[in-house]
């Protein structure tokens, strides 16, 4: 056995999986992932796109596989992607892999999201993920690898959607997965251990990295803080974030009812701005023409 | 089920030996003792991928029934701690498999039972990989080539204490360095499980001469008590001492 080998598999476009347990058929059509634990394909199957996670590594089928099981025992919402199908099919003569089958998202993830349509979407996609986090919290689970490339904004609906299963981690073990900039222990600022507090602190690290002039600066210093302090864009949540980076939110309910205040502020401000500039955009346009008039009528009387 | 401890040793290096014993025969001989051998090759940052004078990388962690992977310095930290847990879940899972043939038959895989059944014992071996006793030993490749690397090395290793500590099973881990003075190896850190050791112990870290990986390696074991029959590992190729440090003993 080699031990070195890379988990991505490769497909053909065009090619047929077929599973030797259920028997089901999935037609590749384009590779749309690929990470350090497997490959993601989309597929068909019978004219319905699917999205098929295939890797070297049997155990991280295994272990996502249970996740999502795990998932689907919270009813009230719909956490990380449904699961349709597991299965082993040969990828080619030789050699026979096991996959799974999810339901295909077609999103955006939210760091070009937020590119595209503006900084006014950072509160409602923050506000659904705490949503959700707080449902994943109430089975005891923590997501782990909570970053903006693993949260897609859906094209239609615009709901945002945990994709990327493999960090899920059950409160009090390590996380198995993160992303440095991320991750409160690279920062000094707690342990590795699951708990609420630590999806809290990556949401609020990954909040600030929708910043441009925060993301560009991330890898220059240890002091995250000092970080936050750098983007302008931030400011109207420096607060909040800075609370859940130092771990004061004990449940993301309580950072979401904070980040419905602001918006609530927001809006208020704005509607208090728009209510002020009106009139003085009416009461210059009447001076000018007061002012037009008056030339007018003195250059009448000259004349 | 009772796996007792998983032992392994942590290799950071950045290339080739060029003294004492084959490193990869030294290899082969301490995983027979229940130890693996996780090698984590460190490229330059002008080398390509898979340079041939890593391709010993490859070779010592497939003798030693390890993980290897070849990485640039930035990527050290994330690479120690995922090459850890997946030797770990592997070596669990050879155990298990064995379990699995001694009830199923002689014949059987885990890929053999139906995707179902083995959800189940995925959850079994990962509930052992989080709850077993760990014990790693890092022994780090301080030669010349490796100076402007320990930075990376220090970060590396103070993250992968950090995912230890999260860890709900015990664990310990000590530090060797190689190359030393008059040594092959020395030891910078004791067993231990206190997290703020490894800041200590860096400043001590001094890089230079040569690379003699197999004779340090065999060195490094006998840290592992527990390992029987250490008498048995002859001698010979011990005395790989670096002799530009002078005879100043």
């Amino acid at each position: 056995m080699t031990l070195s080998i890379h988990p991505t598999v490769h497909l053909a476009n065009q090619q047929t999986l077929t599973g030797i347990w259920n028997k089901r058929r999935y037609k590749i059509v384009r590779k749309i992932g690929e990470g350090a634990r497997g490959s993601i394909y989309l597929a068909t199957m019978n004219q319905r796109f699917v999205a098929v996670k295939i890797s070297q590594d049997t155990s991280v089928i295994s272990r996502e596989v249970n996740t999502l099981n795990m998932l689907k025992k919270v009813q009230a919402i719909q956490l990380g992607p449904l699961l349709l199908d597991v299965d082993d099919a040969y990828i080619n003569k030789h050699e026979k892999l096991p996959f799974y089958v999810m339901e295909y998202i077609d999103g955006v993830p939210m760091n070009r999201f937020i590119k595209q349509k503006g900084m006014k979407w950072l509160l409602p996609i923050s506000s659904q993920l705490l949503h959700q986090l707080y449902y994943l919290h109430q089975i005891g689970y923590v997501y782990g690898d909570l970053k903006p490339e693993n949260i897609l904004i859906d094209k239609q609906t615009k709901q945002a959607r945990l994709v990327d299963v493999g960090g899920i981690t059950q409160f009090g073990r390590s996380i198995r997965e993160y992303s440095a900039t991320y991750d409160r222990g690279y920062w000094g600022l707690g342990s590795r251990k699951a708990d609420p507090a630590y999806d809290l602190f990556a949401l609020a690290a990954s909040m600030m990295m929708m910043d441009p002039k925060i993301k560009s600066h991330s890898s220059q210093t240890k002091n995250i803080f000092a970080l936050l302090a750098r983007g302008n864009q931030m400011k109207p949540y420096a607060a909040v974030i800075e609370k859940a980076l130092k771990g004061h939110y004990s449940s993301a309910l309580d950072m979401k009812r904070a980040l419905s205040k602001i918006a609530t502020r927001n809006k208020a401000n704005q509607a208090r701005k728009k209510k002020l500039d009106e009139p003085s955009y009416k009461v210059e346009l009447i001076s000018i023409g007061t002012i037009l008039t008056v030339h007018a009528l003195i250059l009448y009387y000259v004349l | 089920m009772d796996t007792g401890t998983i032992k392994q040793i942590l290799l950071i290096t950045d290339g080739c030996s060029n003294q004492g014993e084959d490193p990869i025969e030294v290899s082969h001989a301490i995983a027979k003792k229940g130890i693996s051998i996780n090698v984590i090759g460190v490229l330059e940052d002008d080398q390509s991928e898979d340079p041939l004078g890593l391709r010993e990388v490859n070779e010592i962690a497939q003798a030693g029934k390890g993980i290897s992977r070849i990485v640039y310095a930035d990527l050290l930290s994330e690479t120690v701690q995922a090459v850890t847990q997946q030797a770990m879940t592997q070596t669990i899972q050879s155990f298990v498999s064995k379990e699995l043939k001694e009830i199923f038959g002689k014949n059987t895989d885990e890929e053999d039972l139906p995707p179902e059944t083995r959800g189940e014992v995925h959850r079994v071996i990962e509930d052992l990989g989080e709850s077993a006793h760990l014990q790693v030993l890092i022994l780090v490749d301080t030669s010349a080539s490796m100076q402007h690397k320990m930075e990376a090395v220090k970060d590396a290793l103070d993250d992968f204490i950090l995912s230890l500590q999260a860890r709900t099973g015990q664990h310990s881990y000590s530090i060797y360095q190689f190359p030393a003075r008059n040594q092959v190896v020395k030891e910078l850190l004791p067993w231990t499980s206190d997290g703020k050791s490894v800041a200590k112990v860096f400043p001590k870290l001094a890089a230079g001469g040569i690379t003699p990986t197999g004779a340090a390696l065999k060195q490094a074991v006998r840290a592992f008590q527990t390992v029987p029959a250490l008498e048995e590992w002859s001698d010979e190729g011990d005395d790989a001492v670096d002799t530009s440090y002078g005879s100043s003993s």
